[in-house]
């Protein structure tokens, strides 16, 4: 086929005023940085629609990775490619560090002061808007007495069936340091945990590399029980898959999602205005439902379905979580993922 | 027209050439930047991501065996392209035709999707371990995920079509006469093979092992999905340290080094190759 000039300035006219209209009906946009998989699509279907309603602005999503969105940010701070952004435990506090953040206007905030004061972030950057939690995922139709503690994981009867990971990932992290305080140890002293991780070897059917992996090892029956974030369970759960959650007695580890202004927006204002509707109990609300299942981070939200697996309400979850202090050990963690490499093999 | 040949070669060689400016050689010159800065806030030059990375004994026992890796998964993917050539060189050009098409097949699907299929085809409770279980063969699973010897066998697979293509292409250069002279002179089929086929068809086996070395020692996925978390390789490496603890810098010289490695043995068997051809002309 020919393209003739004439049809190509049409074709090129056409798409042109296509793009030009709806930016100059809408002149205001922000563009928010999520999280691949069930939290891009729950921002999608949830966030988009009420940002378009309340502040009559368009919203673009982009699921990336925390440490893939710090280096866009660093490559151009002064021209973001992103005005809000949900953040991690570890890679805030490089954000943070980094300077790439903006402070939180917490006087314009109407639904900051739901927020219990732990779930504000303590310099200032911004509220949780969500809550992920790490227990015990296991088979229930190979393993019949629900696991109660991280102990149970060393069951010999378990042998060959548990799957772990490393403390390159967040889960990782978590469980060395739960492992190692139960025996002694501290988030500043994993020793304890390194020499129970040994000893657990002879149980471990799966190293995989990362919480997906792990997951997926899970759901293909390499191994039968493993920790393992909570989301993960619940969206296996909802597929119809063998798999359940228990809370160790130790208590429930937590992490927070914090929404936070980037530095330099173009929208600023805009931008706060996102990170307080992020935790307005309606746009929780939303998202707390299936099929987002988010953990909420405000605490007026009720819990519903998987979610009451992990506790009765928001404040219930709060109460049996623990809060790892991330800054006290986010330098040693490079160590630590060396030595597991180097001393948890076969 | 003659005399313009090179330059209007040169010209519409450009746009190529620009790509391959701006899309590649411009983000390695990045990482060499970060690979060579004390951290990502600004640039401090230093070299302690290098020393960290040539004098730590663990890090290069994962290069090594990154390396080994490669050799092995060639050797193998060598070793199963050779039959898959040698029915390619007697078939007519219809039987040559199917063939190209079976070896392409895979290649339609993608990689990481390849990788997956692997998963469910080793897994302790995938096809293999189920169908070997029902007709009693075995009472317990076989280990296979997550082992070398199950990684090297997804990568053979996968990386096959790359050795397949250049070596059938070069033994379908081999003159027939070639080979009926040595049967007719009385040589077995495996002389034959050894003495005339076998050095004939080495360019086009040098450069599928290039391809499959430099590919299958840097499979990120199929090396960390179907090897998992306990067989480290460099590819991995360098992902913990990026993306798993933000030592970027480190993750940089970490890859350069790696790169380079690589080089140096596609370079070193380019090197050896071309001898060894210019002996073989003369």
């Amino acid at each position: 086929m020919q393209i003739d000039r004439r049809t190509m300035l049409g074709i090129l006219a056409g798409s042109a005023m296509a793009g030009a209209f709806p930016a100059m009906a809408q002149s205001k946009e922000v563009f928010i940085a999520t999280y691949p998989g069930s939290v891009d699509e729950g921002f999608k279907a949830v966030v988009g629609p009420q940002i378009r309603q309340k502040f009559g602005a368009t919203s673009a999503f982009s699921p990336m990775l925390n440490t893939d969105l710090i280096g866009r940010i660093q490559a151009s701070r002064n021209n973001p490619p992103f005005d809000v952004a949900i953040w991690d435990n570890g890679p805030i506090i490089t954000a943070k560090q980094d300077g790439l953040l903006e402070k939180f206007l917490e006087s314009g905030s109407p639904n900051y002061a739901d927020m219990p004061a732990n779930l504000r972030d303590p310099d200032g950057f911004g509220p949780a808007m969500a809550l992920t939690s790490i227990g015990i995922a296991y088979n229930p139709k190979k393993i019949k007495t629900p696991p109660t503690s991280w102990n149970d994981l060393w069951n010999p009867e378990y042998k060959g069936r548990v799957g772990i990971v490393g403390p390159a990932s967040t889960l990782g992290t978590t469980f060395l340091i739960e492992v190692a305080k139960l025996r002694g140890g501290s988030e500043t002293n994993v020793e304890p945990g390194f020499a129970a991780l040994k000893e657990l070897v002879a149980n471990v059917g799966a190293i995989p590399p990362n919480p997906g992996a792990l997951t997926t090892a899970l759901s293909q029956g390499q191994v039968d029980i493993a920790p393992n974030f909570f989301n993960n369970v619940a969206a296996l759960k909802a597929r119809g898959a063998d798999i359940a959650f228990a809370v160790p007695s130790s208590g429930l580890p937590l992490q927070t999602v914090t929404a936070a202004a980037i530095k330099n927006s173009r929208n600023p204002e805009l931008a706060q205005k996102v990170v307080d509707l992020l935790i307005d109990p309606v746009v929780q609300a939303q998202l707390e439902a299936a099929p987002w299942i988010m953990m909420p981070a405000n605490p007026k939200v009720a819990l519903t379905g998987f979610n009451r697996d992990v506790g009765a309400t928001v404040g219930d979850v709060l109460k049996r979580g623990i809060f790892l202090d991330w800054t006290k050990f986010i330098a040693s963690r490079p160590s630590w993922v060396e030595r597991f490499n180097r001393e948890i093999r076969v | 027209m003659r005399a313009g040949g090179a330059v209007s070669g040169y010209l519409s060689a450009a746009p190529l050439a620009l790509l391959f400016t701006v899309a590649y050689l411009v983000p390695v010159v990045i990482l060499v930047i970060i690979s060579l800065s004390a951290s990502t806030s600004g640039f401090n030059f230093t070299l302690v991501h290098y020393v960290a990375a040539l004098t730590n004994g663990f890090n290069l026992g994962i290069l090594f065996d990154t390396l080994v890796l490669g050799l092995q998964v060639s050797f193998a993917t060598m070793l199963a392209a050779y039959p898959i050539g040698l029915l390619f060189m007697r078939c007519g050009p219809r039987g040559r035709a199917i063939i190209v098409f079976l070896i392409l097949l895979p290649m339609l699907t993608n990689t990481v999707v390849r990788t997956f299929a692997w998963m469910i085809i080793l897994g302790r409770e995938g096809v293999i371990n189920i169908s070997l279980m029902s007709i009693g063969w075995i009472e317990e699973p076989l280990r296979m995920l997550y082992t070398r010897t199950g990684l090297i066998v997804a990568l053979v697979q996968i990386f096959l079509p790359l050795m397949a293509l250049p070596i059938n292409a070069s033994l379908a250069r081999i003159n027939d006469n070639l080979v009926k002279a040595a049967e007719g002179l009385g040589a077995s089929r495996f002389y034959v093979f050894r003495t005339v086929i076998l050095p004939l068809s080495l360019p086009g086996a040098i450069a599928g092992f290039l391809l499959t070395f430099a590919g299958s020692s840097t499979a990120f996925v199929s090396q960390t999905l179907v090897g998992g978390g306990r067989q480290i390789f460099m590819p991995l490496l360098i992902y913990q340290q990026a993306i798993g603890v933000q030592k970027w810098n480190a993750a940089a010289a970490l890859s350069i080094v790696f790169a380079i490695s690589i080089l140096v043995i596609v370079f070193a068997m380019n090197r050896y190759s071309r001898k060894y051809l210019r002996g073989m002309d003369a």
